[in-house]
C-alpha cells in the first residue's frame, strides 16, 4: 500500500500529473450538484507538421542547416511537407462561474484567446536548395497569421433524463487584433531567357492601435504610423457556439460528443494592403558604354529593384470587413468505470480540428484514469494522430474546496536539448487550471 | 515484488520519454550558418549590352592620329586615306593673252600632270590593312559665266586600266565640279596616276565672261579617298590583357558557370577567342603579391564571332564555360585573351567604320554546383 501511494506521488511530482477539468463539452455540467468558480485556466497548444530535425542536421560536433552543402537535397526536402506549417494557440480563461439552476446548469465565462501560424510551401525550399532547374514554381498558399480576441460566453446544460444531457454555449467574440498575410497566387518561373513573377497577396491588418500611413505612391509605409499605442477599440465582433451531448446508457459508461467553436469573427481591417501584379525580367536592357559605368549600373539595379517592389510591396486599400472562421473542433469520447473498482476507468477519445489556414489535425487516444473523489485523480493515455504517436498525462489534486488540475500531451521524437523545440512533427498541449468548488 | 517491478518499469518509461533530449541536436554547440543555395543550377538572364562602337570605346582618342596620321576618320566614321591637290591653276587673263582669236571658242592644251595619292597605303598594307574601296575623281573650277569643257587621259599605276574623257562640261561658275571619277574595288592600291593630253575647251570672249575681269583662275585638281579594311595578312594572333578585374568569386565557392549570348557584329572582321587564361592574385613566401595564371580554372576556347558590315550585322551565338578543375573558382584578378583576327571574305562591304556596332544580346548565365554564402 505504501509503495502504491509512493508510486502515485512520484508520478505527480515528476511529470506534473494533474487532471484537466474538461467542461469544454457544455453538456458535462448538467449533472453537477454544486456550482464552481474557475479562477483561471491556461491552455496552450502548439502544432507543427515538421520538426527541427527537418531543418537542422548534425554534422560532426555541430549543427548545419538543410541548405548546407553537406546535406543532400533528398535528405532535406524529403523531411518537409507539401505545406510545412506551425500553429500555436493560447486560451486563457480569466474567470468562469457556474451555478445550478432550477432545471439546468448555467455558466458564464470570460477569457482571451490567441492563435498564430505560419505555412510555407515546400517549393520555396526546393528553389533555394536545388535552384532553377525545376521551374516553374508554385509558391502559393504561403501564409502567416495571428489573431487575438476576447470571449464572453454563456452556457446552459440540461439533463433530459438521468442518462442523457445536452448543453450549449453561446460566445460573443470580441476581436482585438488580427493580421493575416496570404499569397493567393505566387507563381515564379525561372529560365535563362526570363524570370516571370506573378503575385496576388492580401495583407489583412487591423488598426486597433495605430494606423499605418502610406507613401506618395499609395504603398503602405510600415515605418510611419499615426495614433498612440494605447489600447484601442475592438476591431472585430463575432459569435460562436459550443454544442454538446453526454449519454450514460448504463452504470459506469459515459459517451459524449461535442462540437466546439462553431463560428467566426467579422474583422475590420483598417490597415489592409494588396500586392498584385506580374513582372517579367529579361535582363538589364540597353547597356551602352555610359550605362556600363559602375554608378550607372547601380542606378539600373535600383530601378530593377523598384520595379520588382512595385509588384511585391502592398498597396493600401480602403478599410474593409472580412469574416474569418475560428478553428472548429469536434470531439467524441467514451469512458467505462471498472465494475470491480469504480475509481478506475478506461477511456477513448477522438478529436478533429479543422482550420482554413493550416493543416487539419486529428487524433485518437485510449487511456486509463484513477479518480479518488475529493482527493486526487490521475490518468494516462496514448494513441495516434496526424503526427504519429501521441501520449498524455492528466491529474488533479483537491485541497479544501480548491482543485488544481493540469494535463500535458505530447508526441514522441525528442526535443532540442534545453530548448524543448520538437525535432519531429508534433502536437503539444498544456492545460493548467484552478477551480473553486462551491459547497 | 512483481508490483514493484511493474511500477519501476512504468516510471522508467515515462522518465525516458520526458527526458529524451537528443544531444546531437544541442544548439549550444553552435550552428554553422553557411548555406549553399541553388545546389544543382541557377539560371538567370543578365542583360542586353550594346550597341557599343569602337568610337565609344576609344572616347576622345583619335585612332588615326595615334597611329601617326596615316589615316583618318571621315564624316561618316569610315577609316580612310584621303588626299586632294591642285593639278593646274591659271588666271583667265593669262589664258586670254595666249589666245589667237579670243572671240572664238578655244582649245588650250595643258602639260601632263602626275601625282602619287596612294603612296601611304604601302605602310598601311604592312600593318595588315587594305583598301576596300578607292575613289578617284578629277574636278575643275570654272569662274566664267559660261560653261567650259575638259578632255584628257588618265593613266594609273600598274595593274589599273587607263581611262579617257572627252569634252566633259564644267558648269558656269563651278567651284569644284567633278568631271571624271572612278572607283577601284579589287583592292589593288592606286599608288600614282598620270594626267596626259589634257585640253581646256574655253568659250568665246573668255575675258568678258570673267566677273573679275580676268583675275579669276581656272583650276584642275584631283581627289582620292581609300576606305580601309582588314587585309588578309593582318597579324592573326593577338594577346589582349584585361587587368584590374577584381571579380570576387572565391567567397561564393562557385564550381562552374556558363555564359551565353548572341553577338551581333557589324565590324567586318572575324574574331576567334582561342584561349583565355584566368589570372589570380597569389602571395609568395616573402609576402609579395603577384598576379599569376590560375592553372586550376579552364575556360572554353575557340569561340568565333563572325564578321558583319554596316547595317548588316552577323549574329553569332557564343557560349563560354568557366570551370574549376579543382576546388572552386577563385577571385579573378584579370584575364589574358588570345585572339585571332581574320579578314572577312565574300562580296559584302568590308570597309571599317568607327560607328560599326557590336551588341551582346540576351546575355544569360547558369551557375552549376550552387552559390555558397
Amino acid at each position: 500500500m505504501k509503495k502504491t501511494v509512493l508510486f502515485i506521488l512520484c508520478f505527480f511530482a515528476l511529470s506534473s500529473l494533474t487532471r484537466a477539468q474538461d467542461f469544454r463539452n457544455p453538456a458535462q455540467t448538467a449533472f453537477l450538484e454544486k456550482g464552481f468558480v474557475r479562477i483561471g485556466e491556461y491552455n496552450s497548444t502548439s502544432r507543427n507538421n515538421v520538426g527541427a530535425s527537418s531543418f537542422l542536421f548534425p554534422s560532426g560536433d555541430k549543427l548545419v542547416t538543410g541548405l548546407h552543402a553537406s546535406v543532400s537535397a533528398d535528405a532535406f526536402l524529403g523531411g518537409l511537407k507539401t505545406l510545412s506549417s506551425l500553429y500555436s494557440q493560447i486560451d486563457y480563461n480569466l474567470v468562469s462561474y457556474g451555478w445550478k439552476g432550477s432545471r439546468g446548469f448555467h455558466t458564464v465565462e470570460i477569457g482571451v484567446k490567441e492563435n498564430s501560424g505560419l505555412s510555407v510551401p515546400k517549393e520555396v525550399f526546393l528553389l533555394l536548395k536545388t535552384g532553377t532547374a525545376s521551374s516553374p514554381y508554385d509558391l502559393s498558399a504561403m501564409r502567416a497569421f495571428g489573431n487575438l480576441y476576447g470571449e464572453i460566453a454563456y452556457g446552459y446544460s440540461l439533463p433530459l433524463s438521468d442518462k442523457l444531457s445536452i448543453g450549449g454555449r453561446a460566445k460573443l467574440l470580441v476581436g482585438l487584433n488580427s493580421v493575416d498575410v496570404l499569397t493567393r497566387k505566387f507563381e515564379f518561373s525561372t529560365t535563362e531567357q526570363q524570370y516571370v513573377l506573378d503575385l496576388d497577396a492580401d495583407i489583412d491588418l487591423t488598426n486597433r492601435n495605430k494606423k499605418i500611413n502610406t507613401d506618395e505612391e499609395g504603398y503602405l509605409n510600415y515605418a510611419s504610423f499615426t495614433g498612440k499605442g494605447r489600447l484601442g477599440i475592438p476591431t472585430g465582433a463575432g459569435l460562436a457556439l459550443d454544442l454538446g451531448l453526454v449519454w450514460k446508457p448504463f452504470r459506469g459508461f459515459t459517451a459524449e460528443a461535442s462540437l466546439l467553436d462553431l463560428g467566426g469573427i467579422l474583422w475590420y481591417y483598417g490597415n489592409g494592403g494588396k500586392s498584385s501584379g506580374s513582372y517579367t525580367f529579361e535582363g538589364l536592357k540597353d547597356l551602352g558604354m555610359e550605362e556600363l559605368k559602375e554608378e550607372n549600373i547601380g542606378e539600373k539595379l535600383r530601378e530593377l529593384r523598384d520595379e520588382v517592389l512595385g509588384v511585391v510591396r502592398p498597396k493600401a486599400v480602403n478599410g474593409y470587413c472580412k469574416a474569418k472562421a475560428i478553428p472548429l473542433t469536434a470531439k467524441l469520447g467514451a469512458s467505462y468505470s471498472m465494475p470491480f473498482w469504480e475509481p478506475l476507468s478506461v477511456n477513448a477519445t477522438g478529436l478533429y480540428t479543422g482550420y482554413r489556414f493550416c493543416a487539419p489535425y486529428w487524433e485518437a487516444r485510449g487511456g486509463a484514469e484513477v479518480s479518488l473523489p475529493g482527493i486526487a485523480s490521475f490518468g494516462l493515455n496514448a494513441g495516434c494522430g496526424s503526427y504519429g504517436f501521441v501520449w498524455g498525462v492528466r491529474s488533479s489534486v483537491n485541497f479544501l474546496s480548491f482543485q488544481l488540475y493540469a494535463s500535458y500531451e505530447n508526441g514522441v521524437g525528442g526535443t532540442i536539448p534545453y530548448e524543448s523545440i520538437p525535432l519531429k512533427a508534433n502536437n503539444k498541449r498544456l492545460v493548467v487550471g484552478l477551480l473553486y468548488l462551491i459547497k | 515484488m512483481k508490483t514493484t517491478k511493474v511500477q519501476l518499469s512504468v516510471f522508467c518509461i515515462f522518465a525516458l520519454i520526458t527526458a529524451c533530449k537528443h544531444e546531437e541536436y544541442d544548439i549550444t554547440k553552435g550552428i554553422d550558418t553557411q548555406v549553399t543555395l541553388f545546389g544543382d543550377e541557377v539560371s538567370l538572364p543578365i542583360a542586353d549590352i550594346g550597341p557599343v562602337t569602337p568610337k565609344e570605346l576609344l572616347g576622345d582618342i583619335d585612332l588615326g592620329e595615334t597611329l601617326g596620321g596615316m589615316f583618318k576618320e571621315d564624316e561618316e566614321g569610315y577609316l580612310v586615306v584621303e588626299k586632294e591637290d591642285f593639278l593646274y591653276s591659271n588666271p583667265v587673263l593669262l589664258l586670254y593673252m595666249g589666245l589667237q582669236d579670243p572671240t572664238q571658242p578655244s582649245d588650250i592644251p595643258l602639260d601632263d600632270f602626275s601625282a602619287a595619292p596612294g603612296e601611304s597605303l604601302a605602310t598601311l598594307t604592312g600593318l595588315g590593312l587594305t583598301p576596300a574601296l578607292q575613289e578617284f575623281s578629277l574636278y575643275a573650277g570654272n569662274p566664267l559665266t559660261e560653261k567650259m569643257a575638259v578632255s584628257g587621259k588618265i593613266t594609273f599605276s600598274e595593274g589599273l586600266a587607263s581611262q579617257t574623257f572627252s569634252k566633259e562640261a564644267i558648269s558656269a561658275q563651278a567651284d569644284k565640279e567633278v568631271f571624271f571619277q572612278t572607283a577601284i574595288t579589287d583592292g589593288e592600291p592606286l599608288d600614282s596616276f598620270n594626267a596626259e593630253q589634257m585640253t581646256l575647251h574655253l568659250p568665246a570672249n573668255v575675258l568678258e565672261k570673267d566677273p573679275l575681269g580676268g583675275w579669276s583662275s581656272v583650276s584642275l585638281g584631283y581627289h582620292y579617298k581609300a576606305y580601309l579594311a582588314l587585309g588578309s595578312d593582318f597579324p592573326e594572333g593577338l594577346e589582349f590583357p584585361v587587368d584590374n578585374l577584381n571579380v570576387p568569386l572565391g567567397k561564393y565557392k562557385v564550381k562552374e558557370a556558363r555564359i551565353r549570348a548572341e553577338v551581333s557584329n557589324e565590324i567586318p572582321l572575324t574574331l576567334v577567342l582561342e584561349n583565355v587564361a584566368v589570372m589570380t592574385r597569389e602571395t609568395d613566401e616573402e609576402g609579395n603579391e603577384q598576379v599569376v595564371v590560375c592553372e586550376d580554372v579552364s575556360v572554353t576556347s575557340n569561340i568565333t564571332v563572325s564578321s558583319g558590315s554596316s547595317g548588316a550585322p552577323a549574329v553569332s551565338p557564343i557560349e563560354i564555360v568557366i570551370k574549376a578543375d579543382e576546388g572552386t573558382i577563385p577571385d579573378i584578378a584579370g584575364l589574358r585573351l588570345s585572339l585571332s583576327v581574320k579578314a572577312p571574305v565574300g562580296v559584302s562591304d568590308h570597309r571599317l567604320n568607327m560607328n560599326q556596332a557590336v551588341s551582346f544580346n540576351h546575355v544569360r548565365a547558369t551557375v552549376y554546383g550552387g552559390i555558397t554564402l
